[in-house]
């Protein structure tokens, strides 16, 4: 691992409105590395994510990228700097083909780059070629996930941010998607990976950081949060009440 | 009789040719920032009377209708980064309204610039016939014709082939995710912006020589206007079209048939049942959310 | 277009009423210049019209253009009563109103279906319409030509006294008094049950609907009050002005009139009153340069919108913004020996039955065949990772969904299918994921505002006592007790967007506690609150829980859930795959599987 993360994160605070989503978050991503977020619904992983890619401001801390503080760019601006988000609900273009929605992630680069990059993303998922001329909308949820990771890795990017890859579908097809995360593409993209399927995503990831209501809970690698009982509290509270919270 | 009729068809066709053209413009704008620009009649116009003193200067009516579109395009550019742009986080509503002063801004300008009174020119064109089995039809009129169907050609080669192209019907479908892959919703917007405008130029540009022009023209275009979007379908390109041609032979009809004063009557009466009956369109359906 | 709204207060604004009754007397009677009495009376016509658009655009929120079609047919039609049928101007005044109201209902009923730019699109196209009738049917209205010589009214006999306004002066006083007169209801209407239901529909159409406010009937009823406006002041403008011509009364009169609401401030009382007055004046003041007065207005509009759209009144009260003000006095309230929480008591002891439930959205079924029953004054939790359907099934039970099929039976009647405001008067209620507050009005309004919601069963008795319209004190007091009870009082008089998230939270319950329910749907009360504020919630849901209310609570925060519900209710993939005792839950193989994942190489 480099010395210099390629992503981190300081002190982050990020509030809907007058609701506090996330309090204070640091964490760093080196190059190579699979990370991921965990926590329960409303944990504040998905805001983080969003906060990233440009799509929300901080209310204070600093995010950097490769050294550069992300708040003066837009959120296209980040795209180009080299992170790109595949976002919750997978958001593809329904009435686009597959291929276009494909060609949009490179909307930029020239013919030539573009199809070198569209061949690659049709060999890491077959499944895009077969489907090449179809439209969007008529794909499965498995195929839309794949087509939406597809798409955000014609950009090339340096990071890649997963929100919730596994939202809505079946096991097997859970399956098949995380097949690839961890084989072909580890290694050649960095990736930070929210997940609520803890025991999944702690299989495929390096190292995680668990959220709590906004707030990191713990962090370390994957073997040793798997082992935590915080995490298991995270998700499903336990017969403790907390003291703050208790009437007296 | 059936002459008659069939004439009757043709130039509810011709008319069908502007409607289409003024009503695309409409709702790509919609389509992709949800905005409804009243004013956009007013570009119409603009447009018409771009090519009536272009055609004075240069006795040309390719340079007429080219003048208007550069014209209009440029303008739709304008408004949308001083006036659309800035009220983007406002209710969509807000921007409704201010097209309405923009509106009046615009034909009253017309006004104190141009005067009240009509203008029109002919072109060599007008006066020409063509004969076609037993109708005959104004050159003019085929020209048009063949001019907005070229335009449409043009427009969906456009929107299939290119990827500016595409990347405004993605826009339309998701406008935050074109973000997510790079591409600036607002200069997307923009863009939106200068096509809608420059097709109404389009219109005016080529139906100049048919109409006089007056400064409150715009008025009656746009409401025609949106009576062929709501037909066709906010945001549904297909089905404006379509609404476009099937108005102007409605209207033309009704017109040749009914009676010449209920004309313009004809196409608001169409507007007021489509939004009773069917309000989002032939095609769209409405789709439930949670909340 | 909204403005900060409170319910008018009884204090300053009687002396600024009575100040204006006496203006209105004296200002025209004592003038002699013609010109001048020319303007006022155009004033006053142009008060009534705005005060009218103000209804169903200010206050409701539905932007109509066709205002000045009312105004074209009640000018027109009283006209006509007068010359053609004879009848008496006292009597005819008061019948176009009526008649112009009904037509407004009628157009309304249809129309008030559409929403935002629909309907401004069906009342443009009616705003043509109403021009093309009116300038076609020559035979009734003499067409473009237009109708001449329209007479003074004939004075009203009062036994021994006349009263006669045939003089300009006269003519203008009566006006004048009229738009005091409407002033005056309006006022009165911002106050009334009606009122406040028209201004939660403008915040939150759906909010409101869910509050038990029936939207489409409030919409409809204000449209009908607007048109019966328009009418009004078309009848007193006919006969000051003498001739009408069709082109009066087209798209350009009602832009005129919207601009006038705009920049005077939509949904407040004295806005409209400044907006008619500046645009009637100003383009006097403009004559100089009769082709740039509408280029100026215009680009007023664009200016207003752009940098105060909420038009000048209210930059002016932003000004001067006081936090407290705006209130009726009330009399400080004795503790209440009745509780604020009183349930009406269930028939049923199986209060929420759902059975064989499904909910399919195009392809993907969100909820595939759930059964589960809520008996009376339980608390159970809801809880399922994220897409299990949670929301979907507070949104089907309260009616925001429609289910694909299945039943939803509520103290024994089945509501699956019922409007979301039915299933409310049944005893549902509910708060909401993201926060759906009535954000411009104050914390009390929005407790009012669901406290007695218009919808059909109760209005039609209501208007007939004029208690829709009328001014109920008992109201405040009822919802300031509602906000003792989660802990809001010192808050009543803010605006309830000024509160903080903890805050806004509370607000929410005690706005679902209106209602009276039987049955309260909290869906993630305690998300984004910090642990001081999870504490009163948590006593809050206990009192409810006393009271015999039922509570059905979708929560994340699993340490806060499982510490007040007496069962739980798990569900994966639209699914149930747990119910049963909370201890249970956290420990269940299927529910940990969920939420947590199952391993990948165990199959």
């Amino acid at each position: 691992m480099s010395a210099e993360p390629l992503l981190s994160l300081r002190d982050v605070t990020i509030a809907y409105g007058r609701a506090i989503a996330v309090r204070a978050l640091s964490l760093d991503v080196h190059v190579g590395e699979i990370v991921a977020i965990l926590g329960a619904n409303g944990a504040g992983k998905t805001t983080t994510l969003r906060c990233i890619s440009g799509l929300l401001r901080p209310a204070q801390g600093t995010v950097r990228f490769r050294g550069e503080d992300l708040a003066p760019h837009s959120a296209a601006e980040i795209v180009h700097l080299g992170v790109s988000h595949v976002p919750e609900g997978r958001r593809i273009f329904p009435q686009l083909t597959v291929a276009d929605n494909l060609e949009l992630g490179a909307y930029f680069a020239p013919k030539p780059e573009l199809r070198r990059r569209l061949q690659r993303v049709m060999d890491i998922f077959p499944v895009l070629a077969e489907r090449a001329g179809q439209n969007a909308g008529t794909l499965s949820g498995g195929e839309q996930q794949m087509l939406a990771i597809g798409r955000a890795l014609m950009a090339e990017p340096k990071l890649l941010l997963l929100d919730e890859p596994s939202l809505g579908l079946a096991p097997l097809v859970v399956e098949a998607v995380f097949e690839r995360l961890s084989g072909v593409l580890k290694g050649s993209v960095t990736m930070l990976l929210v997940e609520q399927n803890a025991r999944l995503a702690l299989e495929t990831a390096d190292r995680a950081y668990v959220l709590e209501r906004g707030e990191l809970v713990c962090s370390g690698t994957s073997a040793a949060v798997a082992a935590d009982e915080r995490v298991h509290r995270a998700y499903l509270g336990d017969d403790e009440p907390d003291a703050a919270e208790e009437q007296p | 009789m059936s002459t008659i009729f069939v004439e009757q068809v043709l130039n509810g066709f011709v008319n069908g040719c502007g409607y289409a053209l003024i009503a695309i413009g409409l709702t790509i704008v919609y389509g992709i920032l949800s905005v409804i620009n009243l004013a956009h009649g007013e570009i119409f116009m603009i447009g018409a009377f771009v090519a009536y003193f272009a055609y004075a200067a240069t006795g040309s009516y390719a340079a007429a209708v080219v003048g208007a579109v550069v014209v209009t395009t440029l303008f739709g550019l304008l408004i949308e980064r001083v006036i659309f742009r800035p009220l983007n986080p406002q209710p969509r509503i807000n921007s409704l309204v201010a097209s309405v002063g923009l509106s009046l801004v615009l034909s009253n300008g017309a006004l104190w610039v141009f005067g009240g009174v009509p203008r029109y020119y002919t072109t060599p064109l007008t006066n020409d016939v063509l004969r076609i089995g037993f109708v005959s039809f104004a050159a003019q009129r085929a020209v048009i014709v063949a001019a907005t169907l070229a335009t449409i050609a043009a427009l969906a080669l456009f929107y299939r082939g290119s990827r500016l192209g595409k990347a405004l019907r993605a826009a339309s479908q998701d406008l935050e995710a074109c973000s997510l892959v790079g591409i600036e919703p607002g200069r997307l917007g923009a863009v939106a912006f200068a096509l809608g405008a420059g097709l109404a130029g389009v219109a005016g540009g080529l139906l100049s020589p048919l109409y006089t022009m007056t400064y409150d023209m715009g008025l009656l275009a746009v409401m025609k206007a949106f009576a062929v979007v709501i037909v066709g379908g906010f945001g549904n390109v297909t089905g404006t079209i379509l609404a476009g041609f099937l108005l102007g032979i409605a209207e033309s009809l009704g017109g040749g048939f009914v009676s010449p004063a209920y004309q313009d009557t004809i196409v608001f009466l169409i507007l007021v049942l489509a939004l009773l009956i069917r309000p989002t369109g032939l095609i769209r359906e409405h789709l439930e959310e949670n909340i | 277009m909204s403005t900060s709204k409170r319910i008018s207060d009884g204090g300053a604004s009687t002396l600024a009423n009575l100040l204006a009754l006496a203006v209105a007397v004296a200002l025209p009677l004592s003038l002699d210049n013609q010109y001048y009495l020319q303007i006022l009376a155009n004033i006053g016509i142009n008060v009534i019209l705005v005060l009218g658009l103000n209804v169903i655009t200010g206050i409701a929120g539905q932007l109509s253009l066709c205002q000045a079609s009312f105004f074209g047919i009640g000018a027109y039609a009283c006209a006509l009563l007068v010359m053609r049928a004879g009848l008496s101007f006292w009597l005819a005044l008061p019948a176009v109103t009526v008649v112009t109201g009904l037509v407004g209902l009628i157009v309304g009923v249809p129309a008030l279906r559409l929403r935002g730019h629909y309907l401004v699109m069906l009342t443009l196209g009616l705003a043509v319409l109403t021009v093309q009738v009116l300038t076609n049917w020559a035979s009734l209205t003499r067409g473009p030509a237009g109708l001449i010589g329209i007479p003074w009214p004939a004075p009203l006999h009062f036994g021994f006294f006349d009263l006669s306004v045939a003089t300009r002066g006269r003519y203008c006083a009566m006006i004048l008094l009229i738009a005091l007169g409407v002033v005056v209801a309006t006022q009165r209407l911002l106050a009334s049950r009606l009122g406040v239901s028209l201004l939660a529909l403008r915040e939150d159409e759906r909010a409101a609907e869910l509050m038990g406010i029936d939207t489409r009937l409030c919409k409809v009823i204000a449209f009908a009050i607007s048109a019966a406006i328009g009418g009004l002041a078309g009848g007193l403008y006919a006969h000051f002005a003498k001739i009408l011509a069709p082109d009066e009364f087209g798209i350009m009169e009602s832009v005129n009139i919207l601009m006038m609401l705009i920049i005077g401030g939509s949904g407040t009382v004295w806005g409209p009153v400044a907006g008619a007055t500046l645009l009637t004046i100003l383009p006097e003041g403009l004559r100089v340069f009769p082709e740039t007065r509408l280029i100026v207005y215009g680009a007023l509009l664009i200016v207003v919108i752009l940098y105060c759209p909420n038009g000048l009144i209210a930059a002016l009260q932003r000004l001067r913004r006081s936090r407290t003000g705006g209130m009726a006095v009330i009399p400080a309230a004795p503790p209440s020996p009745a509780p604020a929480l009183r349930p009406v008591p269930p028939a049923k002891d199986d209060l929420l039955v759902v059975r064989g439930l499904e909910k399919r959205f195009g392809g993907l079924a969100a909820i595939s065949g759930v059964d589960f029953t809520v008996h009376a004054g339980e608390i159970v939790g809801l809880i399922g990772p994220n897409g299990s359907g949670k929301t979907t099934m507070l949104n089907l039970i309260s009616g925001a969904l429609r289910p694909s099929a299945g039943e939803i039976r509520f103290n024994g009647t089945p509501i699956s299918g019922l409007r979301p405001s039915e299933i409310s008067a049944q005893g549902v209620s509910r708060t909401f994921q993201k926060i759906r507050l009535f954000r411009d009005l104050s914390v009390t309004d929005n407790v009012v505002a669901a406290l007695a919601p218009v919808r059909v069963p109760s209005v039609a008795p209501s208007l007939w006592t004029g208690r829709v319209l009328g001014w109920d004190p008992n109201r405040q007091v009822h919802a300031i007790r509602l906000l003792e009870e989660v802990g809001l009082a010192p808050r009543a008089d803010d605006l309830s967007r000024a509160l903080s998230y903890g805050e806004q939270r509370m607000l929410e319950i005690a706005r679902a506690l209106a209602a009276q329910p039987r049955l309260l749907l909290l869906d993630e009360p305690a998300a984004g609150l910090s642990g001081a504020d999870i504490r009163p919630l948590r006593g809050v849901i206990r009192r409810l829980h006393a009271a015999g209310i039922a509570v059905l609570l979708v929560e994340h925060h699993m340490r806060f859930l499982m510490s007040i519900v007496t069962r739980v209710i798990v569900l994966n993939f639209g699914k149930v795959i747990f119910d049963g005792p909370p201890a249970e839950a956290r420990h269940h193989s299927a529910v940990v599987g969920a939420y947590l994942g199952t391993r990948r190489d165990v199959r």
